[in-house]
This record gives C-alpha cells, sequence and structure tokens, in this order.
C-alpha cells in the first residue's frame, strides 16, 4: 500500500476515534474504532500489507487519547441536565429576531458560576434583553432545554444545546484581529466619502471575512445570490495571498530561497505571516483549517519535497482535529473541507483533460496564440474549473442550505481573478490610509486619497456586477429537502463521474 | 424558531460558504487510490493518440479530442439536473395545499429548534407582477423580503420604480406583490384595489410606499388604467368577519398575510384539535405571530361550527 493510502488511512482512523471520543463519548468511540479495525482487516485481506493494521491501530488509539484529554479539558457537553439552571458565556455567533423572540447562536466557551472551560453550540432563546451583535461575548442565565424531536444527521455531526434564558453582555478588550482591522476600516472611511463607506467594509471582507456581519444586508444578499458568498469570507486562497505578499519582501531582500538554510529561514517567515494572518482573521474555522493545510506545504519545503493536493488537505484535517476537535464538523468546517476536496477534484479533472492537448500545442503557441486567445482561454479554463467545483458543492449546499445558485460558477469565474488583482490595491489602500491616519503627511494623504477613490471605484464596480447577477432570473434557487444519504449518493455520484474510466483494450 | 440554526447559517456569510480554498497541488496522489493496478485509458485517447503520431491530425480527430471534455460537461451536467429537478419539487410541494399532520405544525418552540439543523427554512411563493423583467410565481425562503422577491423576478424594469416601493418589507406566502410602473409625474402608484372593496387588507410595507401586496384567493379583481398594472385582490369588504372555526380555504385566504399553505395549515389545525377559543389560540398554528394576530383581531371571530350561520363565508 503506498504512503499515501496510509497517510490517509491513519488520519481517518484518528479523526473518527478523537472526535466520537470527544463529542460522543466512550460507546460512540468504541463503535468508530470497531468499524475502523474491521475494514482495515478488509483492506488487509485485500492487499496483503501488514502496515494498514498497525497504523490504523494505532492512530485509533492515539485518538482515544487525544479526545479523552479534551473532554477532560474542554467537555462538548453542558456540565447540567436540561431543566436545571445554569450560566453560560461564549461568543455569539449571529442573531435572529422572530416574533419579538432573539435567538443568539452561541459558541460557548465557559459554563457554571466559577466558567470552566467548555466547547459547544448553544442556541439561545431570549425574550427580550439587551442589543447583541455577532463577534460579542455575552453571559446567559437560565435553562438547558430538552428537545423532542428525533436528532437528523447534522444534529449529530454538530450537535447544538438548546437554552431559555436572559443575556448580559460582557466587556472584553478587542483582540489583535479586531484592533488591526478597526484601524485600517478608520482610516479608511476617514478617506472615502460618506456614500462609499460601505465599500470600505466589502474591501476589507475580502481580505480578512465578513465575521463579524458588518456588511449591509442588501450586500450580502447580492452575494448570496449570485453565487458568490465565498469571495466574503477569509479562506485557502486569502492565507496562500498572504503568503504571496509577504514573499515579495524577502524575495527583494534575500533572494530565491534555494539553500537548505535558507529555506529554514524562510520557512520560519512564511509560517509566522500564515499565522499572523490566521489571528488577524480571528482563527476564523476555515482559515484555521486553510493554515493547517498551508503549514503542512511550508513544512514539507522546508525539508525540500513537494506534496500534493490531496495530501495536504488529509494533513490539514489532521491538524485541525487536534488543534479543534469540537469544531471540526460545524458546518462551516465540513464545507472547508469538502470545498477543498472539489478543488482538487477540480483542478485534477481538468488536467487530466488537457494534458495531452497541452504537449502538442506547446510549441505551437509560442508562434501562433495571441494574448487574446491565451486570455480567452484561461477565462474558459477557469469557468470550467469554477463549474466543476459548484458541481461538487451542489450536493452539500442542497442538504446543507436548500439553495442553488445557478450562475455561480459564471460569476465566480469572472469575479475570482478579478478579486486577486485588487487584493493588493486593497492592501495598499489600507496600509497608506492606515499611515495617513497616524501621520497626516500631505504626500502620504494624497496617495490614500487616490487609493480610496480607486479602491472605492472598484469596489462599486464589483458590488454592481454582483447586483446585476443577482438580479437574473432564478439567480437563487429553493430546493426540496435532501436528506444526508441523498446527499452522499449524489457526490457518490459526481466521484464515479469524474473518475470511472474504460479499461485498456488489449491487443 | 426551529428553523433559526439552519437559516442563519444559512444567511450569515460566515457561516455560509468559505469555500475558496488553496488550489496548489502538484500531483493526484489521491487518485492513485482509485487507480492501482488496474492502468486505465480511454480508447478514445489511444486512438487520437496513434493518429496524432501518424501526422494525419484531420478535423475528426480534433473533434474526437473534444469528447474529453465529456466527463465535465456531463458532471456539471448530472449536478445541474439533479438540483433543477430539486428545485421543479419546490414548487410542486408549494403548488399543493400540505397534508401534514397539524400536530407537526404545532411543535414547541423548543422542540422546532431541535430540529433546526435538519429543517432549513420552509420556502415560501410570491407572485410578482407589474414593473418587473420576469413576471410570475417566485420560490423564496421564508423571512424573504420584498426586495427578494424582486430580484427573484428579474428585478425592476426601470431604475425609478425603486423609489415607490418598500423593499424591506417582509413578504407571505401566496403573496401578490404588484410592482407600478413610475411615471413621469414622479406621482405615488395608485394601489387601492376597485370601487366596492373595503379597506386593502394588508400591504407590504406602507400602501403609500407603491408595493400593493395581498393576499389573493380569487373573486374580484382590481381595475386596471393607466397602464399601470394595479393588484388584483381580495380583501374582508369593511365592517364584516370571517368565523375563523368554519371558513373554508379561500375565505381564510382574504385574510392580511394568509396564503394556500397558511390557510391549510390552519384548516388542519383547526380539525385536529377542534374549534378555536381566541386569538392566542391562533398562535399555536406554525407561521402566525403577534404581528399577524394584532392584523387579524378585527377581522374574525370565534363562533364554534354549530353555532355559526354561515359556513365561514364573512358575516356582518
Amino acid at each position: 500500500m503506498s504512503r499515501t493510502r496510509l497517510h490517509a488511512c491513519a488520519i481517518i482512523a484518528f479523526l473518527a476515534s478523537e472526535w466520537s471520543r470527544y463529542v460522543w463519548g466512550w460507546r460512540a468511540a468504541g463503535t468508530a474504532a470497531a468499524v475502523a479495525m474491521a475494514l482495515a482487516l478488509v483492506g488487509f485481506v485485500w492487499c496483503r500489507d501488514r502496515r494498514l493494521l498497525l497504523v490504523v491501530a494505532a492512530s485509533l488509539a492515539t485518538g482515544v487519547v487525544a479526545g479523552s484529554v479534551w473532554a477532560a479539558w474542554r467537555p462538548a457537553h453542558p456540565a447540567v441536565p436540561p431543566g436545571a439552571r445554569d450560566v453560560i458565556a461564549g461568543e455569539v455567533q449571529s442573531v435572529k429576531e422572530t416574533h419579538g423572540r432573539k435567538e443568539i447562536m452561541l459558541a460557548v466557551r465557559g459554563e457554571g458560576e466559577d466558567a470552566h472551560p467548555c466547547h459547544y453550540e448553544a442556541l439561545v432563546f431570549v425574550e427580550r434583553g439587551p442589543h447583541v451583535d455577532a463577534g460579542q461575548w455575552v453571559e446567559a442565565d437560565g435553562t438547558f432545554v430538552a428537545s423532542n424531536r428525533v436528532p437528523t444527521a447534522m444534529d449529530i455531526l454538530s450537535p447544538l444545546e438548546l437554552f431559555d434564558g436572559r443575556v448580559r453582555v460582557l466587556h472584553r478588550a478587542a483582540s489583535v484581529g479586531e484592533r488591526v482591522t478597526s484601524f485600517m476600516a478608520s482610516g479608511m472611511e476617514d478617506g472615502a466619502q460618506e456614500e462609499n463607506r460601505e465599500f470600505v467594509q466589502l474591501a476589507l471582507s475580502m481580505i480578512f471575512g465578513d465575521a463579524q456581519g458588518n456588511l449591509p444586508q442588501n450586500v450580502s444578499a447580492d452575494f448570496l445570490a449570485a453565487g458568490v458568498t465565498h469571495l466574503l469570507v477569509a479562506s485557502g486562497s486569502n492565507v496562500g495571498f498572504a503568503l504571496d505578499m509577504a514573499a515579495i519582501p524577502w524575495h527583494h531582500l534575500f533572494g530565491r530561497a534555494r539553500m537548505r538554510k535558507k529555506r529554514l529561514a524562510y520557512g520560519a517567515y512564511a509560517l509566522g505571516v500564515i499565522w499572523g494572518f490566521a489571528l488577524i482573521c480571528g482563527f476564523q474555522l476555515a482559515v484555521l483549517r486553510a493554515a493547517c493545510g498551508a503549514t503542512y506545504s511550508v513544512a514539507a519545503g522546508m525539508c525540500g519535497r513537494r506534496v500534493s493536493g490531496y495530501t495536504v488537505l488529509w494533513s490539514s484535517a489532521g491538524m485541525a482535529g487536534v488543534l479543534d476537535p469540537a469544531d471540526l464538523l460545524t458546518p462551516s468546517m465540513l464545507l472547508s473541507f469538502y470545498a477543498a476536496f472539489a478543488v482538487c477534484e477540480a483542478d485534477s479533472l481538468w488536467r487530466r483533460t488537457t494534458a495531452d492537448r497541452a504537449e502538442r500545442s506547446n510549441d505551437r503557441r509560442t508562434f501562433s496564440a495571441s494574448a487574446v486567445r491565451r486570455v480567452g482561454a484561461s477565462l474558459v479554463r477557469a469557468f470550467l474549473v469554477t463549474a466543476v467545483v459548484d458541481a461538487y458543492m451542489v450536493p452539500v449546499l442542497w442538504w446543507m442550505f436548500r439553495q442553488w445558485t445557478p450562475y455561480g460558477a459564471l460569476s465566480t469565474a469572472i469575479l475570482e481573478p478579478t478579486i486577486e488583482l485588487l487584493m493588493p490595491l486593497i492592501v495598499l489602500w489600507g496600509l497608506t490610509a492606515g499611515v495617513a491616519h497616524a501621520l497626516p503627511w500631505p504626500p502620504i494623504a494624497w496617495c490614500a486619497q487616490v487609493l480610496s477613490r480607486l479602491g472605492c471605484a472598484s469596489m462599486f464596480a464589483v458590488v454592481w456586477f454582483v447586483h446585476r447577477v443577482a438580479s437574473w432570473h432564478g439567480s437563487l434557487r429553493s430546493l426540496a429537502p435532501a436528506s444526508f444519504a441523498s446527499a452522499c449518493a449524489l457526490v457518490f455520484a459526481l466521484v464515479a463521474v469524474a473518475h470511472v474510466r474504460m479499461p485498456r483494450r488489449h491487443g | 424558531m426551529e428553523s433559526s440554526v439552519r437559516e442563519w447559517r444559512d444567511t450569515s456569510g460566515a457561516a455560509q460558504a468559505p469555500w475558496r480554498e488553496a488550489p496548489h497541488f502538484d500531483d493526484a496522489g489521491w487518485e492513485d487510490a482509485f487507480a492501482g493496478d488496474w492502468n486505465p485509458s480511454t480508447g478514445a485517447s489511444e486512438a487520437m493518440d496513434a493518429r496524432v503520431q501518424g501526422g494525419r491530425e484531420t478535423f475528426f480527430t480534433r473533434l474526437r479530442s473534444f469528447v474529453r471534455y465529456l466527463r465535465i460537461v456531463l458532471l456539471i451536467g448530472v449536478a445541474a439536473g439533479a438540483a433543477w429537478i430539486g428545485s421543479r419539487h419546490v414548487a410542486v410541494d408549494n403548488a399543493v395545499p400540505p397534508t401534514s399532520s397539524p400536530t407537526s405544525e404545532a411543535t414547541s418552540d423548543a422542540a422546532q429548534a431541535a430540529g433546526a439543523n435538519a429543517d432549513n427554512g420552509a420556502t415560501v411563493q410570491v407572485d410578482v407582477h407589474g414593473d418587473v423583467r420576469h413576471p410570475g410565481l417566485v420560490t423564496l425562503q421564508e423571512g424573504a423580503r420584498v426586495r427578494d422577491a424582486i430580484r427573484a423576478a428579474g428585478g425592476f424594469r426601470r431604475d425609478g420604480d425603486a423609489a415607490d416601493v418598500n423593499q424591506a418589507a417582509l413578504v407571505w406566502d401566496g403573496e401578490e406583490i404588484d410592482i407600478p410602473a413610475a411615471t413621469s409625474e414622479n406621482t405615488a402608484p395608485e394601489t387601492q384595489a376597485s370601487g366596492q372593496m373595503g379597506t386593502v387588507a394588508w400591504t407590504a410595507g406602507n400602501p403609500s410606499e407603491g408595493v400593493a401586496s395581498r393576499a389573493s384567493s380569487g373573486g374580484m379583481s382590481a381595475s386596471q388604467s393607466g397602464g399601470a398594472s394595479r393588484a388584483r385582490k381580495h380583501a374582508v369588504p369593511a365592517g364584516q368577519k370571517i368565523n375563523i372555526n368554519t371558513a373554508d380555504l379561500e375565505t381564510l385566504e382574504t385574510l392580511p398575510g394568509v396564503g394556500p399553505k397558511r390557510a391549510a395549515a390552519i384548516i388542519a389545525y383547526r380539525q385536529a384539535h377542534g374549534p378555536f377559543s381566541d386569538l392566542d389560540s391562533l398562535r399555536h398554528v406554525k407561521g402566525i405571530g403577534e404581528k399577524t394576530l394584532a392584523k387579524w383581531q378585527d377581522l374574525i371571530v370565534f363562533v364554534p361550527p354549530g353555532n355559526a350561520s354561515t359556513a365561514g363565508h364573512p358575516g356582518p
């Protein structure tokens, strides 16, 4: 059995046992371990490789130990039964108001009078109370409520506790990321005209994500309907962008890292950039996963190795499982993993499709292909790859959100490269605006003004385009409810279409 | 309340789509797991390679090379086809009045919240017409606003139309939204219904803001004049009240904010639990809240079926 497969099997076994032990206890961990060992036994019979059994058994054991440590340190369930009074504290994820009653999604991090550490999500029902926004820390006093509904697949993957009570806002010092982004935002808003201030938040969301929900409702609704909400969320490509930006000064100062020592030094620098960026983004789950993947890639680079996208995906899952097993299967994390898988699949499929043609046309291209043709070809490629990614995303988005955005591939193919081009401009805009804000020297203020106008104009163009696409007929379609099983079946069907090939003909 | 979790995860950007991921990878190592010793290859590619090597790349050979794209097209087609069928099902489901058990409709708030993970928001159907690009039925998530309905109908035909519409108003299932054309004099569009109709039962937002939006049920229609379309509507005639315990589907739909789905829910609940005793008892029907009841308090009465003189039709 190849190392790639062993690597994948080890991580799956580790995650299964760790997560099931941590979230659902010993019985679930035992079941997961039994199933994993049974599958490993089948694999052993199939390929006669003893390493598989050993690797899976070791991974299962390590996972159970890790899960037990987490369960003792930060329990994944409330300490009191439903009906008993309790106090919980945590960060507000989102707030919804229905029938005069607030429903607050809370990432609970402290429980009881002594606020002992814990890690789970609770839906808090509040009749009346102070105004609460996403990102704030609150303390809720009340009782847990039992649910009488049969749990669904998502309830099992990402348990949600129900809590009925009152909340009060806790005043906590702003995090490093909040301070950095608010400093940049205030500088950028100073330079922008009154009516253009919403573009500042949009620009910052494209770099750091919109975790606090600062964007106007109509803008986020347009992005949702156009199928490009992912552009407002910090994720893997943002981490890649941060690395690219950080590489520019390094290469100017020290040149390319070819020697081993230089490679190690650059690796340490890159790791600092990755985790610094994750810190500014407030360790949003998608960024955390992407940072784990990037760390693995950089570490491999420091050792002089190159790794495949799938290996990076598995490794990032394993690292995320070690760092934060409670959030391993939350919707955000699931989407992040699955999207990374979809991107790997789409790129692999495209490269297999065009491999021969690319080789054959390499020489021809140097002579005959014009710039227009190349741009056109890259646009077609972007569209097809994005369409494949969107196709892979359909089952999961259907199951989770019951939504479908048919024009998502088109708008993503156009907007994604556009925004990648705009990112350096946004960074420059933010930096000059911040410097001009702190040091009002006329040349800097003038530069900040020019960049502000450029930035606002480009953001206006993006918003205009997104709004046009969102206004097309049927841009956001509702879908009939889909079960977890049917979503899985559709995923397998898509994987089969992408991978099943005709056997070679002999003779 | 249950709907909340998925809806937030749905509508809040942070939870919605963190799926722009690092696209750097160098080989398809994962694919090796599928390939094994099988060494697959397509017959089409072999044929093509043979011809290329022979230097006889004809039109048909190049055409055949595009057959490789078939896999991509097929993959996209499978996903898009499944989603299209799924969206058609929503339309069909909404067209048929629900027959689900009323007990399941009237579950407690806590129970609803518990199942939110699966029940990620019901949908509503709204009929949008007037000055929009694609008038007709549109399906929206519950809690959508007039703005979403207009966008789903292709958006305003003219930019000036937006000035007269309250786009922030919430929409109801079965609602009819009429977007009046912006007149050259920029006068407020006419929104009242024809002649003998009583007061407009309910409009999305303020009637003077230009959207005539009502629960339609067939029967009387509004006048149309001046090129600007008007809302066809039915409303409870002025001074008359509906007996909520005997009213049929069509009569219930004349209440503000009631479409076929909600009317059917009221009837189903009534059949399962008996007649409604007061305004508060209507709260148990899914989707009916304080605001709705406030609008109904002068429009409905609670006469038990045995004492009702008319079969649910509006009475004096």
